[in-house]
Formats: structure tokens, C-alpha cells, sequence
């Protein structure tokens, strides 16, 4: 087929394809003389049509070329079909009006189109498939490498999530657990003490540096004396080891760990904190008095949860002390056996306790300007946890007692 | 060859070993003391020449021991070092006559750059009181008129009008003011005028 017989039936496939405009009112054509002056035909599509009409019926016969100013001829050529070109007459009986008066058919517009085509696409989508399953594979093989040494990793890799259990998952994330809440509490509390405890870290690392230029200078000397610098090596080699006790102590205390209960000595967490404490209090101008009975029995508790209480109690304590005159900022620790228990008690001369002494334990309630108001609150929780309690009294004079109750060991034991 | 003795306050004993070792590496001899208390306590029975005092210490701090010194031992020279301290100390500290306001960890230059500071500004503070002591005592030996005499002296005026304002002779005044160099070891006035200033004696209207 030449060029022109490709271009004609180019022309025809657009003029068979779906028409945009079959529903609306008859317009006349646009280009027709004759036909009364209307503005120009408001779809483009039917002006394509038009002119791919014109430009097949270009060698058609004698009939149709003679006619092709239509217009001029509508008496010979009777009834139009109106519905896909008005105003031109055209014989009746012409195959390709025929054509052109039906709507194609789905499979017209494009079949061999199609039919050619479709392998490629088929062949195209099948390889962006091979492609796609390839790279997921290679994806799920590298966190399985990852992820294969961890025995107790809580997601299956490669199990596909529904919408469902991956909401119920982000909601367990978002409520937190008791355990998180005291960790976090206990992160805020070390947060309150981070300017004395980075001063007792400060002291050690002092001391390491001011013993390390004074053995310097002892080996410099004309006769260095060497038994000064053995003495000064123990010395740093003891503060070193004081600098690694507190950060192991900090450590322990940010950690968020399990709850491990063991057999704990109440002395032995008083002295930890009081440890961690000692700068702040120092630097408060607080006195502290201790009266720990000797041969305590031991508790079953989780010694980290147990010093975060005695360490939120002794905060507040010092808190209550700030508006007091620096000479009478005292705190009394003492521990002995009450009544089977091992009774605990922080007392301070401080601002002493609000009316409500109830409200003081739940959470969110605070009287400090900066408080998260947990603290109580999650004391009396890890109080209650460890089978024990834990209340306020206010003294006779003025500020207030804390008592902590646990239970001896034996008791919970048998 | 005496050694300067330093003090040192600190509730720290890996600080106060530490410090020793620096101060006894560079010669000088060291005391130690705990607290405020038991400088106060012992300060007294084992005299230091300067002072190194760590301010933040249970029950009195070091600012504390600074004030109570001024009263009695203003001459000692004091040295704060401090891991915790803050512009209001330091102001408060320097104020107060403090010779430095050094932080931990310190640098070991430094300390002993201040503590050889103290000691000189000490030791000529104590070459001054000497000096003034001497003087103070050279003036006792004058009679009553004789400083009378000297105060108009030391304000400039010539002996007829010092024996007309005091209802005398110029001869006394003369042989007034030659008892007054003699005594005083001070041939010229206007080392007297100096001297009477120091010591503050007023020149007469």
C-alpha cells in the first residue's frame, strides 16, 4: 500500500473513534456556505471528523466528490443521518456512511493494535514482575542476616503485617508499661541531679590530673624521686576506679532493665544513694544524720527500683529545704525493724506537707514549679509491687517523715 | 632556707593528697586541714603563709572562713578552687581580697602561679607593715610639741610662721625641727611629708 492509502485509513480509524459530541443538538458544519452563520463548532473532535471525512472521500466516486460542497445539493440527496454530521446530505446507501452512522465496537477502534502489542506488554510486565520478586527476596536475605542472631527479636521478618496488628503494635508502644514510667521517672530524677553528679565525676578526673602534673614534676627533678611517684600512681589508679564506680552506679540507674528481685540489704541501697547524693547535698548546705539499725534482715526487692525511691524521697526532702535558712537544713535517714517489717524513714525540716496528704501519691500532682508530679506516685507503685508501703506523717515541729514498710525476706519466702 | 607553708581546706581527702603532692613537688611545705572548723581549730598552732580553700564544704564553706579571716588574719593570702563555682562566688570571693578564683581540674601552672603570687603580695604587705611598724615607732619617740611642730611643718610654712601661730620664737621652732629629723632619721621634709602621709599624720591649717 502507497503512503497515501496508510494516511486515508489513518483518517478513517479517527473518524471511527468514539464520538464525544453523537448526544448533543444537530450543528451545522462549520466551513458549510449556505447553512445560517453559527460560531464555530464547540468540539474540535467533530472538526477532525469532518476533515477526515473530506480527506477519505477525496477519490471516492463522482457522486461524492461532485457533492462534496454538500450543501449546495441537499434536494438529491435526501434524508441525512443527523446524528454524527449535520446539515450535508449524503446517499443512503453508501457503505461508508454506513460506518459511519453506528458506534464502533469496543474492539474496532485499536484490534490490531492490540493484538500486536499485547505480547510486548505481557512480555514487559512479566520482566518488572521478575525484577520486583528479585529484590524483595534480596531485601528479606539481608534482615534475616541482621536479625537471624537475635533469638527473641518480637517481629517475624518476611511474616506479611495486617493493618490490624500493626495498629495494636503502635498502640502498645504509645501506652507505656510501669516499668518504662518508673525508668522514666528515674531518668528524670538524674536529670534534677546531673549538675552535682557531674561535679563528683569532675573531682576524680581533678584529682587523676593534678597527681599526673605533680609525678611530672617529681620525674623532673635532678633526682627524681620515685617512691613519691609510686604513691602518686596508687593514688590515681584509686580514683580512677572511684570515677568508674559512680559512672557503673549512673548506669545501673538509667539502665532500663528487667525487674529482678533479690535479696537486697536496705543499708547497702541507703549507702548508694547517699553515694550519688553526697555533692548535692553538700552544695545545698543539708546535713544528713543516719541511724541504720546494724543486722537489718534482708529484703526481696529489685535494688535499683528500691534506691529510686530513696532517692526521690531524699530529692524532695532537699527540696522542701531550699526556703528554709542554710543552718537548719537537716535530713535524718534511719532503718530498723518494725513490727517483722524493715521500716525505712527520710525525715527533713522542711516546708512540710500539703493538707491533702493523700493527693500527694497520685500521679501528676506535684508542688514544684518544675515537677512531672510522678515521682510519689510511682514510689508508692514499686512500694506496693515489692508487697510493701509507703506514707507521710508531718513532724511535730515542722517538716515532714516518709515512711517506707518491706516486708523481711522470710515473710515472703514461706 | 625556710619554705613557704601552705594551707589547704578541702573535704576531699583525694583532693588534699593531690594537692600535697603538687605543692610538696614544687618545695613548699603543706598542711592540710578538713573543714573551715579544723583550720580554725589548728590554724592557729601550725601557722601557713597561704591558703588554698576549695569553697563548696559541709557546714561552713570556704567564703565562710574567708570573712572570719578578714577580721583577724588579713595578710593571709587565699586561693579558692572550686568544682562547683559560679560568677556571684568569684566576685564575691575576689571582692573579699582573694588572690585567685580557680576551677578543678585545675591546671598545675596555674595553682602554683597563684600561690607564688599570694606569697610575694604577702611577703611585701609584710615588708610594708615592717616598715610602717618602725616608723610608727620612730614617731613615739616625739614629744607632744614636737608634732605639734611637725604637723605644721609638713604643711609648708616657714618657722616664723609656725613660732607666730604657736606663740613662740623661730629659735624653738629651729631647734624643734631638728629634734623632729634626728628623731625621725629624716634629713629632708620632704621625705617627712611623705612619711607623715603614710602614716597619716594631717598637716595644720
Amino acid at each position: 500500500m502507497t503512503f497515501g492509502a496508510w494516511a486515508r485509513l489513518l483518517a478513517l480509524l479517527v473518524l471511527l473513534g468514539p464520538s464525544t459530541d453523537g448526544e448533543g443538538p444537530p450543528q451545522p458544519p462549520p466551513d458549510f456556505p449556505g447553512a445560517p452563520a453559527r460560531e464555530r463548532p464547540a468540539s474540535p473532535n467533530l472538526a477532525i471528523r469532518v476533515k477526515a471525512l473530506r480527506f477519505a472521500l477525496a477519490d471516492r466516486p463522482a457522486e461524492f466528490s461532485s457533492s462534496l460542497p454538500l450543501a449546495r445539493g441537499t434536494s438529491q440527496l435526501g434524508p441525512v443521518p443527523r446524528t454524527r454530521l449535520s446539515g450535508p446530505a449524503l446517499p443512503n446507501d453508501s457503505p461508508w456512511l454506513a460506518r459511519l452512522s453506528r458506534h464502533p465496537s469496543l474492539w474496532e477502534p485499536g484490534g490490531w493494535t492490540v493484538v500486536g502489542t499485547a505480547p510486548v506488554v505481557a512480555s514487559l510486565a512479566g520482566l518488572v514482575a521478575i525484577i520486583l520478586a528479585h529484590r524483595r527476596r534480596t531485601r528479606q536475605a539481608a534482615v534475616h542476616g541482621r536479625t537471624a542472631a537475635w533469638p527473641t527479636w518480637p517481629i517475624e521478618v518476611g511474616r506479611p503485617r495486617t493493618g490490624a496488628t500493626e495498629r495494636n503494635r503502635i498502640e502498645s508502644a504509645v501506652v507505656l508499661e510501669p516499668g518504662q514510667l518508673a525508668h522514666l521517672s528515674r531518668v528524670a530524677t538524674l536529670g534534677v541531679l546531673s549538675g552535682s553528679l557531674a561535679h563528683e565525676l569532675n573531682q576524680p578526673l581533678s584529682i587523676i590530673l593534678t597527681n599526673a602534673q605533680a609525678a611530672q614534676r617529681l620525674l623532673n627533678r635532678n633526682s627524681p624521686d620515685f617512691d613519691g611517684v609510686r604513691a602518686i600512681l596508687a593514688e590515681i589508679v584509686k580514683e580512677d576506679r572511684r570515677a568508674n564506680e559512680l559512672t557503673q552506679r549512673l548506669r545501673a540507674l538509667l539502665r532500663r532493665g528487667q525487674i529482678q528481685l533479690q535479696p537486697v540489704r536496705v543499708l547497702d541501697c541507703v549507702d548508694e544513694v547517699l553515694r550519688l547524693v553526697k555533692g548535692d547535698l553538700a552544695r545545698r548546705g543539708v546535713r544528713t544524720h543516719c541511724a541504720l539499725a546494724e543486722g537489718l534482715p534482708a529484703v526481696l526487692a529489685d535494688p535499683i527500683q528500691l534506691q529510686q525511691v530513696l532517692l526521690n524521697l531524699i530529692v524532695n526532702a532537699c527540696d522542701a529545704m531550699d526556703a528554709m535558712p542554710p543552718g537548719g537544713r537537716e535530713l535524718s535517714l534511719t532503718a530498723c525493724v518494725d513490727a517483722g517489717d524493715v521500716r525505712v524513714t527520710v525525715c527533713d525540716h522542711g516546708v512540710g506537707l500539703p493538707r491533702d496528704r493523700e493527693a500527694m501519691f497520685e500521679p501528676f500532682h506535684s508542688t514544684k514549679p518544675q515537677g512531672l508530679g510522678l515521682g510519689l506516685a510511682i514510689s508508692r507503685m514499686i512500694l506496693e509491687a515489692h508487697g510493701g508501703r509507703i506514707w507521710a506523717e508531718p513532724n511535730p515541729d515542722f517538716g515532714a517523715t516518709f515512711h517506707l514498710c518491706l516486708p523481711r525476706m522470710e515473710d515472703r519466702t514461706r | 632556707m625556710t619554705t613557704a607553708t601552705i594551707g589547704l581546706v578541702d573535704d576531699d581527702p583525694g583532693i588534699r593528697r593531690a594537692l600535697e603532692s603538687l605543692l610538696r613537688a614544687e618545695g613548699f611545705t603543706v598542711r592540710t586541714f578538713t573543714s573551715a572548723e579544723d583550720f580554725l581549730k589548728r590554724g592557729a598552732d601550725e601557722p601557713v603563709d597561704c591558703l588554698v580553700l576549695d569553697v563548696v564544704m559541709p557546714r561552713h564553706s570556704g567564703l565562710d572562713l574567708q570573712e572570719y579571716l578578714q577580721g583577724s588574719r588579713a595578710r593571709l593570702p587565699i586561693i579558692f578552687l572550686t568544682g562547683q563555682g559560679d560568677i556571684p562566688m568569684a566576685v564575691r570571693a575576689v571582692k573579699a581580697g582573694a588572690v585567685d578564683f580557680l576551677t578543678k581540674p585545675v591546671e598545675d601552672a596555674q595553682l602554683l602561679d597563684a600561690v607564688r603570687r599570694g606569697l610575694a603580695e604577702a611577703e611585701r604587705q609584710r615588708s610594708e607593715d615592717r616598715t610602717l611598724a618602725e616608723l610608727r615607732s620612730r614617731l613615739d619617740l616625739l614629744s607632744p610639741r614636737e608634732r605639734e611642730v611637725l604637723r605644721h611643718v609638713i604643711a609648708g610654712k616657714p618657722n616664723k610662721q609656725i613660732a607666730a601661730e604657736l606663740g613662740t620664737s623661730e629659735q624653738t621652732i629651729k631647734v624643734h625641727r631638728m629634734r623632729i629629723t634626728e628623731r625621725m632619721k629624716m634629713p629632708s621634709v620632704a621625705e617627712l611629708v611623705r612619711t607623715a602621709a603614710r602614716l597619716g599624720i594631717e598637716p595644720a591649717d
